[in-house]
């Protein structure tokens, strides 16, 4: 990691994200106790303090209780969730979605649009008149936008190395935005954002989480407690390699809803009265289906959940992973189907590490835009 | 003199319930702009076309009022256009309920708080998005939750009381079991649970009620909704259309969430 030396602004940046913290977080809702948790001189958070009033993140509420010694009651200060709000975007191939957040992480609205059949040259083009429909919306000033995308993406420069779905290669899509909109944006891959907001948002405690995110596009998303974030697209990895005439099969050939769907097609020749016989397939079906005795939904869960089993078998073995999520709308298959995939995965790799890793479905559809909700809240306002 | 500038809302029916909200939701924000409101009601003329005179700025359609021919004309003006609760395959900004969550609160509401499990279905209007998101989104959580699919238990409802009532009414003399109904609106609901009522079923003790959208009828009868703000839907609507009046182009759907609202008929 480069290093530089802090710039004047810099520090003042980083001192103004710990006095936002620990007034959100109850630590400290006074400028005297700001002063002993931060360990920062009472000028310098008076004067902090002063400028975030000003900017009208904050405001003085009240007056807390003398201190042991006596003398003037201090006055309280409380963050104002409602002061700015943030624009949260998810980029996938199929779908632009919005969500539009207060500075407490509520999400007020979703705007989205569908990308089908869009020509990689248009999709900025779209991206843009997708989110003028949040800003239109707006009842507070922008803070920030923050976009998560099915790409590879440098995260400290915002540049978008390689979406293949798109044709974009070294794309400064964050430079872009914020030359469109100017305001800050952040950029990183969907599946690490969508990692990030299954950590966070968590009752439990966790020091990391992985998450595979299935839909039409399939990636590994890491995430850390120190708010370290990772992950990228892996749907051109091989996952069964070439054997006996049949050529190589890859991750999104084996899992893509659309695979999956055209699979579904093909056993339901061989059993036509099959339930999976339907306009309308879903994951939910197929998992209602297989819970009915289903044969075709039977057999599509378990070639799905092995083909699953070797990616968390491989994650497992590779990663300290304390929980491990399977996410998008494939979580939709249920209980039954995340069994097999955890008794596969035993025998793919140790079982004791297996069984040490806890498992779990999250098939919200919102997993990429809280994700991005929480990246912009912490790069802005430190306040997560 | 300066010509008038005006922003035309386009619907069927001006005095159904929902479209006043939405009506006074666009009026509300309207009020500190340089923009008139005209609302055109096609009921009771439905064979004339919308025809905007010179003076429209822009145009906001509710519930499927004008046929895609009809808007892809208005669009060849160059004139904004904005939809409210509509269902077109062209590319337009609109304005919605998240219907998928509200239903999924209602059947979670019934299935584990009141513990029922033979739930009626009572359809709107079929042509219309909401309606069929609705019933898609029913189907989804009776499946989520491992409830098989009775079709017997779809009934029609059209978004009138009396037919709601009707298709219920039609259940009661046939002795088909059910414990709850999911209405995809409040009015229906409201009059289900009168009709239940008068056939000595209790409610919500034999047969637990919950409708789709609130207001203040569905609060003086006591029905379970998730609440759906119409007029927020009109004030929403407006911002996109401002937007689009200045000439910033607008993409997208934006849709509102709704929340439970627990009371008599499923307590």
């Amino acid at each position: 990691m480069r290093q530089h030396k802090a710039t004047r602004i810099q520090v003042r940046r980083h001192n103004e994200q710990l006095v936002l913290r620990a007034v959100y977080g109850g630590l400290a809702t006074n400028r005297a106790a700001l002063a002993t948790e931060l360990n920062l001189t009472k000028p310098t958070i008076s004067d902090i303090v002063a400028g975030l009033i000003e900017e009208g993140l904050l405001v003085e509420e009240g007056f807390g209780q003398s201190t042991e010694s006596g003398g003037k009651r201090p006055r309280l200060l409380r963050f104002l969730t409602d002061s700015r709000q943030v624009i949260g975007v998810s980029l996938t191939t199929d779908l632009i979605t919005c969500v539009l957040s207060n500075l407490n992480g509520n999400i007020l609205l979703e705007h989205h649009t569908p990308l089908h059949d869009k020509a990689p040259e248009e999709v900025f083009a779209l991206l843009v008149k997708t989110i003028n429909g949040v800003i239109a919306q707006l009842t507070a000033p922008l803070q920030c936008i923050s976009v998560g995308i099915v790409a590879t993406v440098d995260q400290e420069t915002g540049t978008v190395r390689h979406a293949p779905r798109f044709g974009w290669r070294d794309v400064p899509l964050a430079h872009m935005l914020n030359q469109q909109f100017n305001t800050p944006v952040h950029i990183a891959n969907s599946t690490a954002l969508a990692a990030l907001a299954q950590l966070l948002y968590t009752e439990d405690e966790l020091e990391s989480l992985a998450t595979l995110l299935i839909n039409n596009s399939i990636g590994v998303g890491m995430a850390y407690a120190n708010m370290q974030i990772s992950g990228n697209d892996i749907g051109q990895l091989v996952l069964l390699p070439a054997m006996n005439h049949t050529p190589a099969r890859t991750v999104e050939q084996l899992l893509s809803w659309r695979n999956v769907k055209a699979r579904a097609s093909q056993l339901v020749q061989e059993v036509p009265d099959s339930l999976l016989n339907h306009q309308e397939l879903s994951y939910l079906y197929i998992q209602y289906a297989q819970a009915q005795g289903d044969v075709v939904a039977e057999k599509l869960m378990d070639e799905i959940s092995n083909h699953i089993a070797i990616i968390c078998a491989w994650l497992i073995a590779t990663q300290r992973i304390q929980r491990l999520t399977i996410g998008g709308a494939i979580a939709n298959l249920g209980d039954a189907f995340l069994a097999r995939v955890i008794q596969q995965t035993r025998t793919l790799t140790l079982a004791d590490t297996v069984d040490r890793t806890e498992f779990a479905l999250n098939p919200s559809a919102n997993l990429v835009t809280i994700g991005t909700i929480a990246q912009a809240l912490q790069k802005e306002l430190g306040i997560l | 003199m300066s010509q008038p500038r005006y922003l035309d809302i386009v619907t069927f029916d001006a005095e159904g319930a929902f479209q006043t909200l939405v009506v006074a939701g666009v009026k509300e924000m309207l009020a500190q702009t340089p923009y008139t409101l005209r609302v055109k009601a096609l009921r009771h003329a439905p064979q004339s076309r919308y025809s905007p005179d010179k003076n429209v700025h822009g145009v906001i359609i509710i519930a499927n009022a004008l046929p895609d021919a009809d808007i892809l004309a208005l669009q060849a003006r160059d004139l904004p256009v904005t939809l409210v609760s509509h269902q077109t395959q062209l590319a337009l900004p609109s304005v919605r309920f998240n219907n998928a969550q509200g239903i999924s609160l209602l059947v979670k509401h019934l299935l584990k708080d009141c513990q029922r499990r033979k739930i009626v279905f009572i359809r709107g209007i079929m042509a219309q998005i909401d309606a069929k998101e609705r019933e898609i989104a029913f189907r989804q959580e009776l499946m989520r939750h491992h409830i098989s699919i009775d079709e017997m238990l779809f009934l029609s409802g059209e978004f009138t009381p009396e037919i709601a009532s009707e298709s219920i009414h039609g259940l009661l003399k046939a002795n088909t079991f059910f414990d709850g109904v999911l209405a995809s609106d409040y009015a229906m609901a409201g009059a289900i649970v009168q009709l239940l009522q008068s056939q000595g079923v209790a409610v919500p003790q034999q047969v637990a009620v919950v409708g789709f959208g609130d207001a203040q009828e569905a609060e003086a009868l006591g029905i379970t909704t998730v609440s759906a703000d119409v007029q927020e839907l009109g004030r929403r609507a407006t911002r996109q259309m401002l937007h689009q009046m200045r000439g910033i182009p607008v993409y997208g759907t934006t849709t509102l969430s709704v929340q439970l609202v627990i009371r008599q008929t499923s307590q």
